[in-house]
């Protein structure tokens, strides 16, 4: 509870410095303050171009997220039992993680163009942490159960869900929470450089083009609220999954 | 009849098994004795197919790690030729067993932990049945992770008992338990074991007694 009233201080603190610093600065281009960044999220929440725009926009990162998550805990598992098709992927996935995100975007925008550029985006940036991920846990198995269900003939699905899923899932639920960040970063800006009809991308580039930081800060904002709360549903879902929590 | 000859088992030229011969009659019971690091686990660990006797290729072991090899590799260790000793008697046994260390799944409880080892073969007696008088009726539904070590050890052994198995192994199976509840399941081995072929690793030579065990020393 004593915690919990300290954080509440210490963020109103940090606003109070904020709004401090934009009177001092004085210059509405440069820098906004809580005040005026409230009022432009005002503006915008009553429209239904925002809600609108907010659910394209998450649906579309989201999409491509849980496509990515689907696929690399699938590969990643497929990787473990094959150490022929891991090889395989070693080269793929690695470069999947060192090319810029900025190329991928120009490429994918060349490619399927920039109604779901965020989708692919996101997809590309999530996957290779899922699938590592999924392999490090897959890994961590614990050998002597292993043994043990193997001695007892026990199947290969009771054996994935009673030995594999308890290691595997702290490293699914660490890899969401990188990966889901990683995914709006990523997605946003990939709408920025495509900017897709009624995106928050779009809002961004239009920020930027009318120099309007009052703006670009509320839709950073929003950005930073949605991808918290998407972000603790998904662990919600994932956690019910995680056989170490009763049963 | 298992049989047993002159089986070997080196680790990094160190020899842990050196020429074992043992020969178990079908459903009889039997204590294998002898001082600790004198491979007795080895021995147990290469009847349950984990581990191959040397002689016979390694890499057979390797590429069968996924469940349901094992008896793969017990074949394999049967086919050997004789005079890098061999195994004989275990082609197409079920083999249930206590390991040393209790490898129960943490996160669920007695009754289905005893329900998922009973894989495709189904059970030879319900869990329940088997829990009874053996573990406090409280503790049947709670995760194994909040058991004492005794009660684990306990839901191990009926563990091994309950699932359709020919071969029964036990790795020091009373192993940390007062005296009472040692020979509570003692008689429940006993019941239980329904004429299967059971060996038990022991220190003490009670356990055989209390058992009926014909005792094997390995040394």
């Amino acid at each position: 509870m004593k915690k919990q009233y300290r954080t509440v201080i210490i963020i109103a603190v940090w606003i109070l410095l904020w709004q401090l610093a934009a009177m001092v600065i004085n210059k509405r281009i440069i820098f906004v303050g809580p005040a005026e960044v409230a009022a432009a999220l005002a503006g915008q929440a009553v429209k239904v171009e925002f809600w609108v725009t907010v659910c394209r926009s998450s649906m579309r990162i989201c999409g491509g997220f849980l496509a990515a998550f689907v696929l690399g805990v699938l590969m990643g598992i497929l990787a473990d039992r094959c150490g022929l098709l891991r090889e395989f992927l070693e080269p793929a996935v690695g470069l999947l993680q060192s090319v810029p995100v900025a190329s991928f975007v120009i490429l994918a925008l060349i490619w399927i163009g920039s109604e779901n550029l965020s989708v692919l985006i996101s997809l590309i940036v999530v996957f290779p942490v899922i699938y590592r991920n999924t392999l490090q846990g897959m890994k961590s198995a614990d050998e002597k159960m292993l043994e043990m269900a193997r001695v007892f003939r026990i199947g290969p699905m009771r054996t994935f869900l009673y030995i594999y899923r308890p290691a595997l899932m702290p490293y699914l639920i660490s890899a969401s929470r990188i990966a889901f960040g990683m995914a709006w970063k990523s997605g946003v800006a990939a709408e920025v450089i495509g900017v897709p009809d009624r995106s928050i991308g779009e809002k961004l580039y239009m920020a930027k083009i009318y120099l309007s930081t009052a703006e670009l800060f509320a839709w950073t904002l929003v950005i930073i609220v949605i991808s918290r709360v998407l972000e603790h549903l998904f662990l919600l879902v994932l956690g019910m999954f995680d056989v170490r929590r009763g049963r | 009849m298992i049989q047993v000859k002159a089986v070997s088992k080196s680790y990094n030229g160190r020899k842990v098994l050196d020429r074992f011969t043992m020969q178990l009659e079908e459903g009889g019971i039997y204590c294998l004795m002898g001082a600790s690091g004198i491979g007795k686990t080895t021995l147990l660990r290469i009847l349950m197919g984990l581990e191959q006797p040397d002689g016979v290729d390694e890499s057979r072991t390797m590429i069968h790690k996924r469940p349901g090899r094992a008896e793969e590799s017990r074949i394999a260790a049967q086919k050997n030729v004789p005079e890098t000793g061999c195994i004989s008697g275990l082609e197409h046994k079920r083999i249930s067993a206590v390991f040393q260390e209790n490898r129960l799944c943490e996160y669920a409880d007695a009754v289905k932990n005893i329900r998922l080892a009973a894989g495709r073969d189904g059970l030879l007696t319900e869990p329940e049945k088997l829990l009874d008088g053996l573990l406090e009726p409280e503790a049947w539904h709670r995760p194994m992770g909040e058991l004492s070590g005794g009660m684990q050890r306990r839901v191990a052994v009926l563990r091994a008992l309950a699932v359709k198995s020919d071969f029964l192994i036990m790795d020091e199976p009373f192993t940390g338990l007062d005296t009472e509840t040692k020979d509570k399941l003692i008689a429940a081995v006993l019941e239980y074991r329904s004429g299967r072929t059971l060996l038990v690793v022991s220190h003490q030579e009670e356990d055989a007694h209390l058992l009926g065990a014909e005792i094997i020393r390995i040394s």
